[in-house]
């Protein structure tokens, strides 16, 4: 067990001791990195702020350039309004050069107030924040302040003259009446000469907030300083001087810059002056302004939480492996009991004994299960064993009773066939009916079929008589159109007969005129009167036959009028004739229909009938198989009663054998 | 002298064949619509445009009825009235029969009577069918007063 144990310690105490080597390497270098970006960002953040204060001053040169020079009422308008639209500026500034604008004279007079301007009336304007003021902003002139160096005014100024620069400029910090300002500086060049500047102050309090901010963050110390001045340090805080524009060759810390001037963007270690102790550097450069940032942070408070990480670990690590080994120890130790007594359990199982009681086997590993399988498999086996022999008992039992059973089987058997053949008599009965009804039907059906014979020959000669009516009709017709022809033919002879009756008039007017003129001829004309005489009188015969064959002509059409209206009538009658015939055809079909109808009902009978005969031959032969059936019954029956006997012979050989078992209530009694 | 008879209401006259220039059938006349009862209008005989005159207005006082019968005896009017000079009038008749030979200056004819306004009425005579009176054509026209105010030349052949 020892020899378990032991390795496993030594192997895991020898990867903490070199997790915690590793841990601790790569932890310093991480935050050695980490500081040097934190400083980056710091550089970045404020070259930002620079940028925008130096363009804000820039723009307004701008607007002085593009026109607003000379208009001082406007540009302080302007002024204004950049100050309230920047709450980080503390104050703006505009300073033209004497009478540059020609308005010295008469500045004040344009509506401009007095405090804007400088000696000789120069525009000379300062707008700063002043929380007592009404409006948070006071006027005031500017004060000249500038030492030799040149700052505000006569840097930009002498730096046009010498280079024509005219890019804003940020200069070193320093203190205007009492505040510490930076200066955010543009000239105004108009037509190529020097006309004045425009400022944008910044306070270092406003510097110093930022990187307060920043060096809370970090719990580190960051100085800014430039041109050898300082411009804010968070050390204030903690020294209680300020370190605001003095310079830094005065300060402890001018070895440490002297150092960071030839390392920017690195990071180093050195024994800090202030501190006396040694401390973690890094420095960077602001190109807007070109200020130098400085961080600082003690060596100690860099490793201190490194130092903890690593012992933590090589603590747990520790608590751990002692914690394994006891456990294993014990777990071991357990096991080996356990598989002692599940021994001697099987042991007592295969000499028959089932009469021990279950052993003790709590506990979740894999012995207990094993102890707990045996205790199952015992409690089993008991169980099984008298199952076993009440089984016994019962199935003796059960043989005896089935040995009277198959006795009282063969007896009923007997009788059932008897009761086959009686069943099958009656179904030979109900056959015989079955036949005879179909026969009836049969005689009834053929009857049907004659009367629907007769109906057949009914109706074809009543179609031959509709037919004989219909030539009957046609007839009639001929005979109409004959008539219609005869009437025709009296309306020719009749214009005819006028005709006869006109030409009978004019010969009689000619027969007078003849006459007339015979008479006026005198003897002379004797001879011709009688012949025009003689003419008249034919012509009065003529005109009387006329008028007999016109009156005959009338009669005849009279006649033929009325043989018309007969023959209509008679067409008429014999069309209605035809209609009934028609009819009684109509009603006979459906009496055949029905009849033929009936047929095949009668034949679905008939079928029926005989599938019923059918299906009685078959019960009778079902019948007679169940009469067989009932005999091999009863063979069955005497074969059961053989089986039974060896069923309990069966019995008493396993009885003995369930006996050899030896169970916990074969000893209470 | 040879006539033709012709029946106005029940009475019979005779019109002589000497005053007749033809008969014609009834033709369709214009209708004047003024002058006296008798005077009907206007007919057309092959071109020529004549006045008609009715019968039995004059000897009746009442218009014809026209019958299959009735003609139309176009008359030669010669005489005093109308200057000498030959004038042709259609006469429309209810009948008409002949030519018949009849003798009116015989012994048995009456030679009438000679009242004023009853010149055209000539001598009757009697045959078979009854009385017969002959017609003075000539002065058929003469004995009614409105027949002056009647512009005759229009009636005039030239």
């Amino acid at each position: 067990m020892m020899f378990g144990v032991l390795p496993a310690v030594a192997v895991l105490l020898l990867a903490f001791g070199t997790n915690g080597y590793r841990a601790w390497t790569r932890s310093t270098e991480a935050l050695d990195g980490d500081l040097r970006h934190a400083a980056e960002l710091i550089v970045q953040k404020i070259d930002a702020l620079n940028q925008r204060n130096v363009r804000l001053a820039q723009v307004m040169a701008s607007a002085q350039e593009s026109g607003q020079f000379g208009r001082r009422a406007e540009s302080l308008r302007w002024i204004e309004k950049i100050m309230r639209d920047n709450p980080q500026a503390y104050g703006a500034g505009i300073a033209y050069e004497p009478n540059a604008d020609g308005n010295d004279a008469a500045g004040a007079v344009e509506g401009v107030p007095a405090n804007a301007l400088g000696p000789g009336g120069r525009m000379f304007a300062y707008l700063k924040r002043d929380p007592k003021a009404p409006t948070g902003l006071r006027l005031e002139p500017l004060q000249d302040t500038e030492d030799d160096e040149g700052l505000w005014y006569a840097y930009p100024k002498e730096r046009f003259a010498r280079s024509g620069a005219r890019d804003p400029v940020i200069t070193k910090p320093y203190s205007y009446l009492g505040t510490d300002i930076i200066e955010n500086v543009a000239p105004i060049i108009i037509d190529g000469s020097f006309k004045g500047i425009m400022s944008l102050d910044i306070t270092l309090s406003e510097v110093q907030g930022t990187l307060l901010e920043e060096a809370r963050r970090l719990d580190a110390d960051l100085f800014l300083a430039t041109r050898g001045l300082f411009i804010a340090a968070t050390s204030d805080t903690r020294g209680g001087t300020s370190l605001r524009t003095t310079p830094v060759a005065e300060s402890p810390l001018a070895p440490v810059f002297k150092v960071a001037a030839s390392n920017l963007g690195a990071s180093w270690t050195a024994e800090d002056p202030m501190l006396r102790e040694e401390a973690f550097y890094v420095a960077g450069m602001v190109p807007t302004g070109e200020w130098t940032l400085l961080l600082r942070k003690p060596t100690s408070e860099v490793t201190r939480s490194v130092a903890q990480v690593v012992f933590w670990n090589l603590a747990t690590g520790l608590v751990g492996i002692i914690v394994l080994v006891v456990v294993l120890w014990f777990g071991a130790a357990a096991l080996a009991r356990r598989v002692r007594v599940a021994k001697a359990m099987a042991g007592r199982i295969a000499g028959g004994d089932l009469s021990g009681d279950a052993v003790d086997a709590r506990g979740a590993d894999e012995s207990a299960e094993l102890i707990r399988a045996m205790n199952d498999m015992n409690a089993q086996l008991q169980g099984i064993v008298g199952a076993v022999r009440g089984a016994c008992a019962r199935l003796a039992a059960t043989s005896a009773q089935l040995a009277a059973t198959s006795q009282e089987q063969r007896v009923t058997v007997g009788s059932f066939g008897e009761s086959t053949s009686q069943i099958a008599a009656a179904i030979r009965e109900i056959a015989a009916t079955g036949t005879e009804l179909l026969r009836a039907v049969e005689s009834i059906d053929a009857g049907a079929r004659r009367t629907a014979a007769s109906a057949l020959e009914g109706r074809a000669r009543l179609d031959a008589v509709s037919g004989t009516m219909s030539r009957l009709d046609a007839g009639t017709r001929d005979i109409s159109d004959r008539l219609a022809t005869i009437a025709e033919k009296a309306a020719a002879i009749s214009m005819v007969v006028t005709t006869i009756a006109k030409v009978a008039e004019q010969t009689n007017l000619l027969s007078v005129n003849a006459a007339i003129e015979a008479e006026k001829a005198g003897d002379a004309g004797f001879g011709f009167l009688v012949v025009a005489r003689e003419i008249r009188r034919l012509a009065d015969q003529t005109a009387g036959a006329s008028h007999d064959i016109a009156r005959i002509v009338s009669q005849m059409q009279a006649s033929v009028s009325s043989g018309v209206a007969e023959m209509s009538r008679f067409a008429g009658e014999m069309r209605q004739g035809t209609g009934d015939v028609q009819a009684i055809a109509g009603e006979l079909g459906e009496i055949i229909s029905e009849i033929e109808s009936s047929s095949t009902r009668f034949s679905d009978v008939r079928t029926g009938m005989s599938s019923q005969s059918q299906g009685v031959a078959q019960i009778e032969q079902a019948v007679m198989q169940v009469a067989a059936g009932a005999r091999q019954s009863s063979a069955s029956a005497q074969e059961f009663s053989r089986v039974a006997d060896e069923l309990a012979h069966a019995v008493a050989v396993l009885q003995d054998a369930a006996a050899r078992f030896r169970l916990r209530e074969d000893q209470q009694p | 002298m040879q006539v033709l008879f012709t029946l106005v209401g029940n009475r019979r006259y005779a019109i002589d064949c000497a005053d007749t220039i033809e008969v014609l059938p009834v033709v369709a006349h214009r209708h004047v619509g003024v002058g006296p009862q008798w005077l009907l209008g206007l007919i057309n005989v092959r071109g020529e445009l004549l006045p008609l005159v009715d019968l039995s207005a004059i000897v009746e006082n009442k218009p014809t009825e026209l019958r299959l019968a009735s003609r139309i005896v176009l008359l030669r009017l010669e005489g005093e009235l109308f200057e000498g000079m030959a004038t042709k009038v259609g006469l429309l008749v209810p009948e008409l029969a002949g030519p018949f030979e009849r003798d009116f200056s015989g012994a048995g004819a009456h030679p009438g009577f000679a009242f004023a306004g009853a010149s055209h009425l000539g001598p009757t005579i009697a045959d078979s069918d009854g009385m017969v009176q002959l017609l003075r054509c000539r002065r058929l026209l003469e004995g009614d007063a409105a027949l002056r105010e009647l512009p005759l030349a229009a009636w005039t052949q030239p």
